[in-house]
């Protein structure tokens, strides 16, 4: 666990110091991702026998004993008086040592181990305390904005809020145990949205000692709802937490000055932590011999945590025959502005880095979530396809690339597959198409013994080399590239002239192009070789006369580079999307390592009281079930809160973060 | 003599006369008269008639025709008065499957007997059968164009060589067809017929650039409206239509719609497709850029240096192979593959490498450099050069990595020139590096090495030996003309033949033999069955694929426009411009009608889009036949167990007996 908590101390800094309003939503989004996690590690049966895991799984990517270390970005992150990149990186070499000594030391050697993770903390420990120092005073100056209006705005949730608290503070009681081993953890580093929400707290305190109590129990509600959700999709881990937090007593330390419980929770972080393994290595074997086989719920507290430690093994003797793999540690902007970094390997393609992303961030499934690679240089971008592999493109960046990778839904994207009359029939105006003549022209396209490139022609711009002027052409595509007209000539097969062939170039959007290079419009596209980056005279500009031109060409590009693929890749995130759906099997989905794979809220519930009943039995089943309404409640009231929390916020706030979702990225691991 | 009464006693049961000619009897032979009465069945007339030819031999193939009503008597339970035939009835006894010479899509000729008696849907299915070509319902048969083809018969022109035969040819009973000695059974009989499978199955390499100027080639869409008149109804059967014992069809795909391909039992439906288009593509049928152009040339290059090295039965042993074979053959595979793993894991740490003072020119701006020697070392990607071999463990002048750079040949024989153009990415833009060779070896090491780094792969990889025997294979084309000075033909012989003809008067051979080499480098390794794929692939990736035409009159227009019929769409081209006026895709469409009494298609698409017009180039039938085709192709399942739903067939594509 240790290692865990280091990073994740450092990642927090690094949000912390991206000063973006902490959301709730993003503590929760790091709690889910984190439980995403550890429910993994947890999910064998048989813990020393080796499981093949697909490289996609986050422990695979925690530590790495060799991995290229990039500077990608990083300069970046430098210029803008950040250090938290190098603290991230710090930790996770950090945890790579770790894990080393942790295999070294499997026979029995834990006292090194124990020694080795403290140092580590203290080590991490004076950026925490500076950033946390740092924090305060943005807390200061939020407080007077944007806040203000939250309490009073949020009021017409919380008659339902408060309905709803005594039926769940119960249940509360297992959702506080489990709170206070994964909410430790941020706090502990004194960063963290974990503290944000605390921040909100202590300011709405101020408030409430003023008039009412009911912004504090807003802060209170919406913490809890967090905790709730946590709790809720998180069963298998109970057993882990190794002493009993009293449900009321953090609650009330909401209430209390947050300092305090901040420090309270920080003592049993240290606790939780160090307990087990101060007896784990001591009986591991033992232990490990006699849960062989045994379901997970009827397994005991030592014998569940010598199951963690046998998998950690596991995973880290997986890493060692990894260890051949190269790494790039990235640098992911979302579109709220905030930016996370984490680590690829090089077998990674982007659809699985986009999983990764879409898992970590919790910002719902869609299949317009893309990696937008912009170069800033050039001004162009190109949204990565999804069997492209993301190491080999970036490699293509310079050292001290401007370049950035966003994490942003863009409809564009499939748009070709949603709505394939628009792209395939090179009509020149958008129309309506029933889906199952939708579905024959997919096929009729792209599921032939060849794919059809659809026919585009026209007229667009090209630009001069090395000029800022533009001359029209006449333009055609084929399968086997672009084609102008020359003049004076007809438009038959013969007499085209190739323009470019495909094989050895991309399509860009070009951005802003009628300023920077006096562009007839904006809607201009660029086809260049990918490991140019900068301005060159291999690059060729087009422009288009207008948008809908644009993407037919990018399109009708794409089909003519890609083929079947592009269909693939289509189908294959309709088949994610599908299979997680929504913020229910969301949460589900983190569940599925337990087995139950089912989205419904109600089996859900089901299934958390089973995995939890092996531990502990005095759980009555209505409480879970009431549990799992309350968590929907709270959500949607917290839900409302944020919306509103957004829009109040008048400068920062984007469109597409207004939404339930905020992406953000609660990546513990290599952060 | 029809009518005619005799004396005999015989008067009063309503009998008479029918007279039936058979052929077996000579050519001037008079017709048999039989002596028959209204309610003598068909079977019944057929045993009279043997009974009296008195000539012993199989009739059993043999069945009644009547003349004028171009009518098969095939219900042999049916009474004369039911078919209502009377005593001025002409009628042939004759054999229902004919010999007939086929020109097949690679303008080969070969007899087989078709059936006459059945719709010609039926009868392609059976010599489909014979040829091993599977889903005969794409194919269909053409008539012979008359005389175009008489007046070009001088020189070698296709078609006229000794046709393969498999009218002898005895078909198994059961329908899945065993094979032997990796051939259908059938065709093992005998030597001649396994001349003829290997004609089936591996492309002709004996073309030459006549045999491609002689061909007809249509240059505009009215002409290649011309072929598709002469299509033949596939709800009638051949004797219905006219034609004769022995007289010359084409058969062709005639759907472009492939359904299913696969190498391992479409051997001969493979190659023939390949065939078809390649005819397609130097013909230009199917238009074609000079770029796509060279790439056809080079699979053609590339598929005829397979097909002249494969011995004839070793492509048919490659496609056939029981599984036995096979397994054994995967064994040895996967025993040869583990040894070679394990060199390759020797090899890791000798990957191998090129050193040579070569000379390289780097243009650029402004300087008028030429070729400078340097020592140049060629490792894993990348090329490093330095001024010296002595300074090679200093720092290089230049290091270049390949990977995902354009190599292009830069090569004249004659001039003793062999240049390697490197278009390597970086960061500012693509650089230029020319690489100078001595000689053809060295260039191919060096150029086969280039090859490959730019696919990221070093020269440890298994394809850079066979990459290098291209390259120097290549080279042999060009060089045949210093070795053969009196013929200076013989240096177009190399690669003239591969483009269509507008080509081959564009570029000089000098020109010509590096583009395609240059094509070439990425097709290199495919194998023969991929090779051909490829081309398919690339043919029915060109715009015009696939379009048959026809010149029609649409409703309330007063000019000609070309209808062009696709397996998805329908087409309105201008006809002079040869522009897309208006697409109506089959998705949309409601209905169709034909009205035969004035040979008008109607077709009815959703929201009341109504298409009507008249054929001017063809039949009605022709074209109502083809839109059907689609359709019925169309509704094929993805079930292979399935037969194919004639009936459907013929509902779609009939138009009933209103002919």
């Amino acid at each position: 666990m240790e290692q865990l908590s280091d990073e994740e101390l450092d990642h927090g800094a690094e949000e912390d110091s991206d000063k973006e309003d902490q959301d709730l939503d993003k503590m929760f989004g790091q709690w889910l991702g984190e439980l995403d996690k550890l429910t993994q590690s947890l999910d064998t049966d048989k813990p020393m026998e080796p499981v093949k895991k697909s490289p996609l799984r986050q422990e695979t990517n925690i530590a790495n004993f060799s991995y290229r270390f990039s500077m990608y970005n990083l300069n970046e992150a430098l210029n803008q008086g950040e250090t938290v990149d190098l603290d991230a990186l710090m930790a996770d070499l950090c945890s790579i040592e770790q894990e080393l000594s942790s295999i070294g030391s499997q026979s029995a050697n834990s006292a090194t181990m124990k020694r080795l993770a403290t140092e580590t903390k203290v080590a991490q420990k004076p950026p925490a305390g500076r950033l946390s120092s740092k924090h305060s005073s943005i807390k200061g100056s939020s407080s007077s904005s944007g806040r203000v209006t939250k309490p009073s705005n949020a009021n017409f949730s919380l008659e339902d809020i408060t309905a709803q608290l005594e039926k769940a503070s119960l249940s509360m009681d297992e959702a506080a145990q489990q709170s206070v081993m994964e909410d430790a953890k941020p706090v502990v580093t004194a960063q963290h949205r974990r503290t944000a929400s605390a921040g909100t707290v202590s300011d709405a305190e101020v408030r409430s000692i003023s008039n009412s109590s009911r912004s504090s129990i807003t802060s209170a509600a919406s913490s809890m709802d967090s905790l709730d959700i946590d709790k809720m999709t998180r069963p298998q881990e109970l057993d882990l937490t190794q002493q009993g937090q009293p449900i009321t007593e953090h609650i009330v330390s909401m209430g209390h000055p947050i300092k305090q419980s901040k420090r309270h929770i920080d003592f049993t972080e240290e606790e939780a932590e160090l307990t087990p393994h101060s007896y784990l290595d001591r009986e591991t074997s033992l232990l490990l011999r006699n849960i062989a086989g045994k379901p997970s719920h009827l397994l005991t507290k030592e014998e569940q945590a010598a199951k963690l430690k046998a998998e950690k093994i596991r995973v880290a003797l997986e890493k060692i025959k990894e260890a051949q793999v190269k790494k790039l540690v990235i640098r992911v902007h979302m579109s709220d502005d905030s930016s996370k970094t984490m680590m690829v390997d090089e077998r990674q393609t982007v659809r699985q880095v986009l999983d990764n992303l879409m898992d970590k961030s919790h910002c719902g499934y869609s299949l317009d979530w893309s990696l937008v690679e912009t170069i800033s240089e050039l001004q162009m971008e190109r949204i990565f396809e999804d069997h492209e592999n993301l190491v080999e493109n970036l490699l293509n960046w310079t050292r001290d690339s401007q370049n950035k990778l966003i994490f942003v839904e863009r409809i564009e994207k499939y748009a070709l597959f949603k709505n394939p009359q628009n792209y395939l029939l090179g009509k020149k105006e958008t129309s309506e198409m029933a889906d199952r003549n939708k579905e024959v022209l997919l096929e009729e396209c792209f599921c032939g013994s060849s794919v059809t490139v659809p026919e585009i022609e026209g007229v667009l711009w090209l630009k001069d080399d090395g000029k800022k002027s533009w001359k029209k052409r006449y333009f055609l595509l084929r399968a086997s590239g672009i084609y102008y007209v020359p003049k004076g000539k007809a438009k038959v097969s013969r007499d085209l002239v190739c323009f470019l062939q495909l094989d050895h170039v991309n399509v860009y959007y070009g951005q802003d192009y009628r300023n920077k290079y006096k562009a007839p419009t904006d809607y201009c596209l660029v086809l260049k070789h990918p490991q140019i980056q900068k301005k060159s005279q291999y690059i060729k500009y087009l422009c288009c006369d207008d948008v809908r031109t644009l993407h037919q060409w990018i399109n009708g590009i794409r089909i003519a580079k890609y083929g079947k693929q592009l269909y693939v890749n289509y189908q294959e995130a309709l088949k994610r999307t599908e299979s997680a759906y929504d913020w229910t099997s969301l949460s589900s989905s983190s569940i599925k390592s337990g087995s139950s794979s089912s989205s419904l809220p109600e089996s859900q519930s089901n299934h958390s009281n089973q995995s939890d009943s092996g531990v502990s039995d005095t759980q009555p089943t209505g409480h879970v079930r009431s549990q799992s309404i309350v968590s929907s409640i709270f959500s949607e009231a917290w839900k409302r809160g944020t919306q509103l929390e957004e829009s109040s916020k008048v400068s920062n706030a984007k469109p597409s973060t207004a939404k339930v979702c905020v992406p953000s990225m609660p990546y513990t691991g290599q952060n | 003599m029809a009518g005619l009464k005799t004396a005999s006693g015989d008067y009063i049961d309503a009998s008479w006369e029918l007279s039936v000619a058979v052929e077996e009897l000579g050519p001037e032979a008079e017709p048999l008269t039989l002596r028959v009465t209204g309610d003598v069945h068909i079977g019944g007339v057929m045993l009279q008639i043997v009974d009296k030819i008195k000539v012993k031999q199989n009739w059993s193939d043999h069945a009644l025709w009547w003349e004028q009503k171009k009518l098969w008597l095939l219900k042999t339970n049916w009474t004369l008065d039911k078919y209502g035939l009377q005593a001025d009835a002409r009628l042939r006894y004759t054999p229902q499957h004919k010999p007939v010479r086929l020109q097949l899509p690679n303008r080969r000729m070969i007899r087989v007997h078709a059936s006459f008696s059945e719709p010609v849907f039926r009868a392609v299915a059976g010599i489909c059968r014979v040829l091993s070509i599977r889903h005969a319902e794409e194919l269909s048969l053409l008539r012979a164009p008359e005389e175009k083809d008489k007046k070009k018969r001088k020189g070698p022109v296709l078609g006229t060589e000794d046709d393969f035969d498999l009218s002898g040819v005895v078909l198994p009973a059961s329908a899945e067809q065993q094979p032997f000695r990796g051939m259908p059974a059938h065709f093992s009989d005998s030597p001649a017929t396994e001349a003829c499978y290997r004609m089936l199955s591996v492309s002709w390499t004996g073309l030459s650039p006549e045999h491609v100027l002689k061909m007809p080639r249509p240059s505009n869409l009215v002409e290649k409206a011309q072929i598709n008149s002469r299509w033949l109804s596939s709800s009638r059967s051949l004797m219905q239509q006219d034609v004769r014992e022995n007289e010359q069809l084409w058969l062709r795909f005639k759907y472009y719609s492939f359904f299913d391909l696969e190498p391992k039992y479409d051997v001969v439906r493979i190659t023939q497709l390949y065939e078809q288009a390649r005819w397609a593509v130097l013909l230009e049928e199917t238009e074609s850029t000079e770029e796509e152009m060279m790439v056809f040339a080079a699979l053609q290059y590339h598929i005829n240096k397979l097909s002249l090295s494969a011995d004839p039965t070793e492509p048919a042993g490659e496609q056939g192979m029981d599984d036995l074979d096979s397994a054994l053959s995967n064994l040895q595979v996967k025993l040869e593959g583990g040894t070679s793993t394990s060199d390759m894991l020797e090899n890791l740490t000798t990957i191998p490498e090129l050193k040579d003072n070569l000379r390289i020119f780097r243009p650029r701006k402004l300087t008028l450099k030429g070729y400078k020697q340097h020592w140049v070392v060629f490792k894993e990607t990348s090329i490093s050069y330095y001024k010296s071999q002595e300074e090679a463990l200093g720092e290089p002048v230049q290091q270049l990595n390949l990977k995902g750079c354009e190599v292009v040949p830069d090569v004249n024989i004659s001039g003793q020139k062999f240049c390697i153009k490197l278009l390597v990415p970086s960061p500012e833009g693509m650089s230029e590096v020319y690489l100078r060779c001595e000689d053809e070896q060295q260039y191919a090491r060096w150029m086969a090495g280039c090859r490959l780094a730019a696919k990221g792969r070093t020269m440890a990889d298994s394809t850079y030996q066979s990459e290098v025997q291209n390259i120097l294979s290549f080279l042999q084309l060009q060089r045949a003309s210093p070795d053969t000075p009196a013929a200076p033909d013989a240096e177009a012989m190399g690669t003239q033949w591969l483009v269509s003809p507008r080509y081959q008067k564009k570029f000089k051979p000098k020109q010509l033999t590096p583009r395609i080499l240059e094509a070439h480098q990425n097709v290199a390794q495919l194998s023969l069955t991929e090779a051909k794929m490829r081309f398919i692939q690339a043919w029915q990736s060109l715009p015009d694929f696939g379009i048959s035409y026809f010149v029609v009159r649409f409703k309330g227009s007063r000019k000609d426009e070309i209808l062009g019929i696709a397996n998805n769409r329908l087409i309105r081209i201008d006809l002079a411009v040869g522009d897309v006026v208006k697409t109506w895709r089959y998705s949309n469409m409601r209905q169709w009608n034909v009205n035969w009494d004035i040979r008008q298609v109607a077709i009815e698409f959703d929201e009341h889009i109504n298409v009507a017009f008249s054929s001017v180039s063809a039949g009605c039938n022709i074209v109502h036949e083809y839109i059907g085709g689609y359709i019925f192709l169309s509704t094929r399942s993805t079930d292979k167990g399935r037969g194919l739903d004639e009936e459907l067939f013929y509902k779609l594509t009939g138009g009933h007996e209103a002919l």
